[in-house]
């Protein structure tokens, strides 16, 4: 139980996806206007990175490694993450047209999204069991959504403020994105 | 079983297994898109001018078609496109009347001095930020041309004393430039209405006669001799009810200043004296209206009426002096 409370601890703060590990970087700039799309693109993370992890792991033990195709593992999980976007974008199409509508084309672009694949790649890497590797999937998209929320948030606040003409958009995001990985440095060494 | 059939029948097995699953997906997430977006949207001139109030010609589309929005309000379609969107909405024609835009100044270079040298930015909005007005009138028209780069449909070229000159059959009425320029000359007005005031200062007499030739005085002579009795002096410049317009032309002819325009009359038209002309081509390449002066090279040329703008730009390039304003002819253009 220790075990998965460090993981998740070290998911969500220490190791954090964008701010530390510097994955996902597209979504985080591209999606971070507006707290709303930025929940709404963290909950699809969320599902996305869950479903992920545990179905690439499924893929990892009983295909790959018992046929010795580990160096087949990249291409095999692009190819099962690919899929499953696909599969929740039509979900979302469905069930929320308005969610469909704010994600636009970062929905699609999760499908490429280094995080997701970076999650799945990490569990095989520490040798999760399924159970960690579920675990360690959702925290890691829990602090994707939680990075990404807090950018919104920041973001929000600085287009109403006097910001320098050529600081204005995307630089200042940059450098904002900049001071709050720095700020999340200071977790560093909570988990070893 | 040698590692390059494993690896064949897994990864394609997988892939396989994906495309199987999202296809069976795919029938029970499958979406209902009202046909009737796309029939609207193909209908659509695909101008994507904005004019309308929604983001391009597809937001207009879906609007119509799913928030049930107004259909007349795509300015370039004109009356075919309304009544195209009637047709696939099952909805009453709406008669809308054409309107062009008209630009409220004439303050040429000859008629309204500048009253210093502007070397900055060549857009009206920076000069007018800078210096309020680089002319005598302060609500003169900059002419560095910022309505003509607005217009994405051609309709406005700026004329030799600098100041634009509208195509009224090429304006689709979009309200482009409108927006861009930055001292409010120019509005939409009815296409039937060939009567419209070329000044916009509403300063008094004497100050505008101070700045301008061909200011409006605000002498109220036109409100008074108007037959129907369609104008109204607001703010130092006469206001025409287009209703009661019948374009008899009274109020051009009596006003003092020339500051009424009538269209019939101050747009000439180029004419090409044919016995002159030897065909040199030099006209072609700087009229701004494409097919406006027909002919092969080395044969008279000729001019199109119906497209000539009158902006008389090939006048002076001509080397044979074949080229001539005409007044022209007192009819109405036929309304598209």
């Amino acid at each position: 139980m220790t075990n998965l409370i460090l993981i998740v601890i070290g998911a969500v703060l220490v190791n954090n996806f964008v701010l530390s590990r510097f994955l996902g970087i597209c979504p985080f700039l591209g999606v971070s206007k507006k707290v709303e799309t930025a929940t709404g693109m963290g909950m699809a993370v969320i599902f996305v990175m869950t479903l992920a992890s545990m179905i690439t792991w499924v893929v990892q033990y009983t295909l790959l490694e018992p046929f010795n195709l580990d160096y087949l593992k990249t291409i095999t999980f692009i190819l099962v993450i690919a899929a499953l976007v696909q599969l929740v974008e039509m979900t979302v199409q469905k069930i929320a047209p308005p969610l469909y509508e704010a994600l636009g084309i970062y929905l699609p672009l999760i499908t490429t999204n280094c995080a997701v694949l970076g999650a799945a790649l990490i569990n095989i890497q520490e040798k999760y069991s399924f159970l960690e590797a579920t675990v360690f999937g959702f925290a890691s998209a829990i602090g994707f959504t939680l990075a990404i929320v807090i950018f919104a948030g920041l973001r929000e606040r600085i287009e109403l403020c006097e910001v320098p003409e050529s600081m204005k958009g995307v630089p200042i995001a940059f450098i904002t994105a900049g001071i709050l990985a720095l700020a999340f440095l200071g977790f560093a060494g909570l988990v070893k | 079983m040698s590692i390059l059939l494993s690896s064949i029948i897994i990864v394609g097995g997988l892939g396989l297994l994906a495309s199987v699953g999202l296809s069976i997906a795919s029938i029970y997430l499958s979406i209902e898109v009202d046909p009737r977006v796309e029939k609207v949207e193909s209908a659509l001139p695909g101008a994507n001018c904005g004019g309308c109030g929604y983001p391009g010609c597809s937001g207009y589309a879906k609007a119509v078609v799913l928030n049930d929005a107004d259909i007349s309000l795509c300015a370039p379609g004109g009356q075919g496109t309304i009544e195209l969107l009637a047709q696939i909405m099952d909805k009453k024609v709406q008669l809308k009347e054409k309107l062009v835009a008209r630009v409220h100044c004439n303050g040429t270079d000859a008629n309204c001095e500048r009253k210093m040298v502007y070397e900055g930015m060549k857009s009206c909005r920076a000069a007018y930020l800078l210096t309020d007005s680089t002319k005598k009138c302060l609500y003169g028209c900059e002419g560095l041309g910022d309505c003509v780069a607005s217009c994405s449909f051609d309709a406005i070229v700026m004329g030799p004393g600098r100041i634009p000159i509208v195509n009224e059959a090429k304006c689709t009425s979009c309200g482009k430039c409108v927006e861009a320029c930055p001292k409010n000359l120019i509005t939409l007005e009815p296409e039937k209405t060939r009567l419209y005031i070329a000044c916009s200062n509403p300063e008094k007499a004497k100050a505008v006669k101070d700045a301008c030739k061909v200011g409006c005085i605000a002498c109220g002579l036109c409100e008074k001799k108007c037959p129907k009795g369609a104008i109204t002096i607001e703010n130092g410049n006469p206001v025409w009810d287009h209703k009661k317009c019948d374009n008899l032309g009274v109020c051009a002819a009596v006003c003092p200043t020339g500051a009424i325009h009538d269209i019939r009359k101050m747009i000439p038209k180029a004419h090409i004296d044919p016995k002159k002309c030897t065909g040199k081509g030099e006209c072609v390449k700087v009229c701004p209206v494409r097919k406006c002066i027909e002919g092969e090279e080395g044969k008279t040329h000729k001019v199109n009426k119906d497209l000539c703008c009158g902006c008389g730009l090939c006048v002076p390039v001509c080397p044979e002096k074949a080229i001539t304003l005409k007044e022209g002819k007192a009819k109405l253009q036929k309304t598209a």
